[in-house]
């Protein structure tokens, strides 16, 4: 194995853990050292809360507490969750201003609201 | 309320009805147990289930489709929530009346829908769905939640009850979609 080949993994691994990386490890909302995680319950078949104002390269973390599964799901397609069961967790980092709405693919009512501003 | 609705809803009543009373031990039956409470809302979510894979096999409309798919999704959720909660307590749910009443019943609706294509299949099934949702969202809360002794259950069956609910308000809708007369 080459010397490179460590620092690709570990790139790979990193990235996948700040775009969907594993539940439990949230940083807390605000730390300067890095991206600010905002936490989205489901909650009720709801998204609480329904609007987050983020800053470009904050992470934004979903959590179902239902019974049923759920998704996050762009309308614009840019992301989706996949199927979230009670307990899964999916997230997502927001670099580009605008406002991105999604829904849950298998409860369209279910809708929230996402604004990303530079300060 | 629609005719087919009426018959749909009642023919699932009749055998919730007996049960309204027996949960709570009232009009001199005896009283559904946990075991038969839960037995009885895992067969009510299983039976939902076949309805949907029904519809799936049948039904073109995307509307109904889409419909079924999330019964499909969401009842085999809360029932595998069930059976880890049985596994939990190390327990197996009782056979009962209500149960095997239901399962009767719906044989003759799925003896009825299959007999069925087209706009007459969604809108019965439509239909049966509102009216199975109406029926069994009244019995979970008003007769099986109070009646159930152990904390877990009960708060399954809330949870669960959250999510019946939102399907009774879809169903609703899909039957106004619908525009069955």
């Amino acid at each position: 194995m080459s010397r490179s080949a460590p620092r690709a993994w570990l790139a790979v691994a990193l990235a996948g853990w700040l775009l969907g990386g594993p539940s439990g490890s949230a940083q807390a909302a605000g730390d300067a050292a890095g991206p600010a995680v905002h936490r989205v319950v489901i909650d009720r078949f709801a998204f609480e809360p329904q609007r987050l104002e983020l800053r470009p390269g904050d992470i934004v973390e979903w959590i179902n507490r239902d019974l049923a599964p759920h998704t996050a799901s762009a309308e614009s397609g840019d992301w989706d969750s996949g199927e979230l069961s009670r307990g899964g967790v999916f997230r997502q980092r927001f670099s580009a201003e605008g406002t991105a709405l999604y829904f849950c693919a298998f409860h369209p009512h279910m809708r929230g609201e996402i604004t990303v501003a530079a300060p | 309320m629609s005719r087919s609705l009426t018959i749909a809803a009642a023919a699932v009543l009749s055998a919730f009805a007996a049960a309204g009373a027996t949960a709570e031990g009232t009009g001199g039956a005896k009283a559904m147990n946990d075991l038969e409470i839960a037995h009885t809302a895992y067969t009510a979510g299983n039976l939902d289930i076949r309805y949907a894979h029904l519809a799936l096999a049948v039904s073109e409309n995307q509307t109904v489709r889409d419909f079924a798919a999330t019964m499909i999704r969401d009842h085999s959720a809360v029932n595998d929530a069930a059976v880890a909660l049985i596994t939990k307590l190390n327990v197996t749910p009782q056979d009962n009346d209500l149960s095997r009443a239901l399962v009767a019943g719906a044989v003759e609706k799925r003896a009825e829908l299959g007999g069925l294509d087209g706009k007459a299949f969604d809108c019965a099934y439509a239909a049966n769905e509102l009216g199975y949702h109406q029926v069994v969202n009244q019995t979970v809360e008003q007769n099986f939640i109070p009646a159930v002794t152990v904390p877990e259950l009960k708060d399954l069956l809330g949870d669960a009850l959250v999510t019946f609910k939102v399907h009774e308000g879809h169903a609703e809708g899909m039957v106004k979609s619908l525009n069955c007369g």
